[in-house]
Formats: structure tokens, C-alpha cells, sequence
């Protein structure tokens, strides 16, 4: 077996290890492996699946890293991604901005530029841009900014849905939280039967 | 029952508690096993200090630290303690290098200074001795580094280029570029999105 093989299928079996150290660190090695290869279609899969296990662990703040090699290697060699890498790894644009605004070290004006950035790419991607207006609206929540939070929950159940977006039951469930939290106990329940 | 198995944290050791519930694995870092390294003398440690000024300096750019302890075997004149935490850390100071300017300020923001890899030069080799009676920094520096590159070869490391770059012996150019052309589609297995 090669080592291009062995690392394909070192990577297919991080999916079936539990969550946790063990798992990032057998997918961080396997990074590392990927990159010597000089294969970047390999490597590009090694950093999509290290990020995913950071994000199935307590250890979600190092997902920064391969994420910031990953968008790096987008824009620089796009064509080097398959059409389902390019679409997870803008799918893992929510966990990142989920992320940075979970990180008591990462400054809202770092927080603001990346959200303008993220509209961006999904517009040039051609996704809708309600999971942009979502992650806008949780940014505003967290903190206190209420007239934006509206304007943002608004934008967000007014844009289309496409397969960038959260399934419904996840969106629901914030967009019910928030009517509750501002004493709409009615549009609430509304959200929760959608 | 105490048992010690190598193998850095490797996925399988580390599933060991799934067989046997009694059997508790724990992670060995950097500062743990120089912790149980014997120390030296203090006053030896005193009169190495300008030795260890220069050395620390010498591998500072590189991420790593140096430290002096007397253990067995003799011949073994310096040792290169990394774990986790501390490849995170380069790993991350490299995502910053070759970042843009948004994702070099959210990595930078990021820097974990006390993760670093450690050199632990062996008090008790004839080596490590006749280098600490060097006269001239060029020399010692160059020594040093010697030092470094050896430990990493011992430690099964590949070298890359940045730490192969200035005055390791030739030999030990073994680098690979860390990323290279453009590679065939990656597997197609897809994720399982929250």
C-alpha cells in the first residue's frame, strides 16, 4: 500500500475513534503525513478531518490553525479542492465564527472583519447568505447588541435556504430561544412547531 | 500498577481504558519527563549559564528551549522533549507566517508561549562538557545546534527546512517541502453535519 493509501485510510478511521485527544492527535500526525507527500488534495482532506475532530472536542480553539492552512490553499489553489471539499470546508466557515466568538482572546473588531469576509465568500460561492446573517445574529447577542440581533433574525428567515444552511430543527431552536429571551413566548412556540 | 509504554499518545494506547476500566493512561508532556530527569548540582548549573544564554538564544527561532540534567545513558549527549501542545504551537506560528493579514492577526492572537519543545542536554556527556569549555560563541552556537539536529534524527523526526536551514551538519537536510503540487481528488466520504 502506498503512503498516500495508508494515509487516506488512517483518515477514514479518525471517523470511528471517539471523540477527544486521541483522535486529534492521530488526525494532527496525519497532517503532517499528508504534507510531506506534496499530494494537496490529500492534505487538504487531512486538515478538513483534523478540524472536524477539534470540533467534536474540548479542543475546538486549536481548529484556528488548520483551518487558517485550509483557506490558504483555497485561495491559492482552488482547483486542488473536490467539489465536496470546497463545500465543507465553507460549511466549516460557521464553526470558525461560532468559534471566534466563543474566544475571549480574538478582539470584535478581528470578529467583524472575519463576518464581512465570510459574506463575501459565500457570495462569491454562489451560497445563500442566511447562514452569514445567523452567524451575525449570534454575534450580536453575545454582545447585547439588540437592535442588530433583530435586524439580523430578520435578514436570516428572509434568506434562502441551500445546503450551507443549518437543518431546521437547529435553526428553530435558536431563532425560538431568541423570541423567548425578548418575551415573544408566542412566536416562540411559532418557531419551535416549524 | 504503573506501566510505561511509548509510543507518543498513540490512538490504540490510548483506548486501553476500553478493555481494562482499572488501566488509566495519561499523557506524558515535555515538562513532566524533564520533571523526572536528575538535576544537576546547582553551582554546575550556575557556571553553565552563560553556555545555556547563548544555547537558548541560538534556539529560540526554532520554538524550542534548552535545559541541563544528568541522566542515563551517558552517550546520549542531548535529548529533544516535544509534545502536543508544543507542535500546536509551531504548527500555528507557521498557519501565521503564511497567512494574510486578517488570519495572521487571529493567529497571533492565539500564541501560546509556555508550549515550546525542549532541548535537555546531558549533564554527565563528555560531549556536553567539552562544548561548556568552548571558548567563542560562533563555535558553541554552532555546537549547539549540532546538538539539536542530532536529537531531532534520534527522536525519528523528519527535519524541515527551517530547522535544517543554517548550520546543522549537511547530512541532516532531509526537509520536505511542506506543501506541494496540486494532487488527486481525496476520498469522498462525507461528514456527518450537526
Amino acid at each position: 500500500m502506498s503512503e498516500i493509501e495508508a494515509i487516506r485510510n488512517a483518515l477514514c478511521r479518525t471517523h470511528d475513534m471517539p471523540n477527544g485527544p486521541a483522535r486529534n492527535a492521530a488526525a494532527e500526525q496525519l497532517v503532517d503525513r499528508a504534507a510531506q507527500t506534496g499530494d494537496t488534495g490529500l492534505l487538504i482532506e487531512a486538515l478538513l478531518t483534523l478540524i472536524l475532530a477539534y470540533e467534536s472536542s474540548t479542543e475546538r480553539a486549536k481548529m484556528f490553525v488548520p483551518f487558517a492552512q485550509a483557506l490558504r490553499l483555497w485561495d491559492e489553489q482552488p482547483t486542488a479542492f473536490s467539489p465536496d471539499q470546497a463545500s465543507r470546508l465553507h460549511w466549516v466557515f460557521k464553526w470558525v465564527t461560532s468559534g471566534m466568538v466563543g474566544h475571549a482572546a480574538i478582539p470584535l473588531a478581528t470578529i467583524e472583519h472575519w463576518l464581512a469576509e465570510m459574506r463575501q465568500r459565500y457570495l462569491v460561492a454562489g451560497y445563500s447568505l442566511r447562514p452569514v446573517y445567523a452567524a451575525e445574529h449570534a454575534l450580536a447577542r453575545h454582545i447585547g447588541d439588540v437592535d442588530r440581533a433583530w435586524k439580523s433574525h430578520h435578514a436570516w428567515l428572509a434568506a434562502d435556504r441551500d445546503e450551507m444552511s443549518d437543518c431546521q430543527a437547529c435553526e428553530s431552536n435558536g431563532q425560538g430561544t431568541w423570541l423567548a429571551e425578548q418575551g415573544d413566548d408566542a412566536g416562540a412556540l411559532g418557531a419551535w412547531r416549524r | 500498577m504503573r506501566a510505561h509504554a511509548s509510543g507518543g499518545l498513540s490512538a490504540d494506547i490510548a483506548r486501553l481504558p476500553e478493555l481494562e476500566p482499572e488501566i488509566v493512561v495519561a499523557e506524558l508532556d515535555a515538562s513532566v519527563v524533564t520533571a523526572h530527569l536528575d538535576p544537576i548540582d546547582s553551582a554546575d548549573e550556575l557556571a553553565l549559564a552563560p553556555l545555556l544564554a547563548m544555547a537558548r538564544s541560538r534556539l529560540d527561532p526554532l520554538g524550542c528551549d534548552v535545559v541541563v540534567r544528568a541522566f542515563h545513558p551517558v552517550s546520549v549527549p542531548a535529548l529533544h522533549l516535544d509534545d502536543r501542545a508544543a507542535r500546536h504551537e509551531r504548527a500555528r506560528a507557521e498557519a501565521e507566517a503564511q497567512a494574510n493579514d486578517l488570519w495572521a492577526g487571529i493567529l497571533s492572537s492565539l500564541r501560546d508561549t509556555s508550549a515550546r519543545a525542549r532541548l535537555v542536554l546531558n549533564y554527565l556527556n563528555p560531549l556536553v562538557r567539552r562544548i561548556a569549555a568552548l571558548d567563542g560563541d560562533e563555535l558553541t552556537g554552532t555546537a549547539i545546534e549540532s546538538l539539536y539536529g542530532q536529537s531531532l534524527l534520534m527522536a525519528g523526526r523528519t527535519l524541515k527546512p527551517v530547522s535544517a536551514q543554517s548550520r546543522v551538519p549537511e547530512p541532516a537536510r532531509m526537509g520536505h517541502p511542506r506543501f506541494g503540487r496540486a494532487g488527486q481528488p481525496a476520498p469522498t466520504r462525507r461528514e456527518g453535519r450537526p
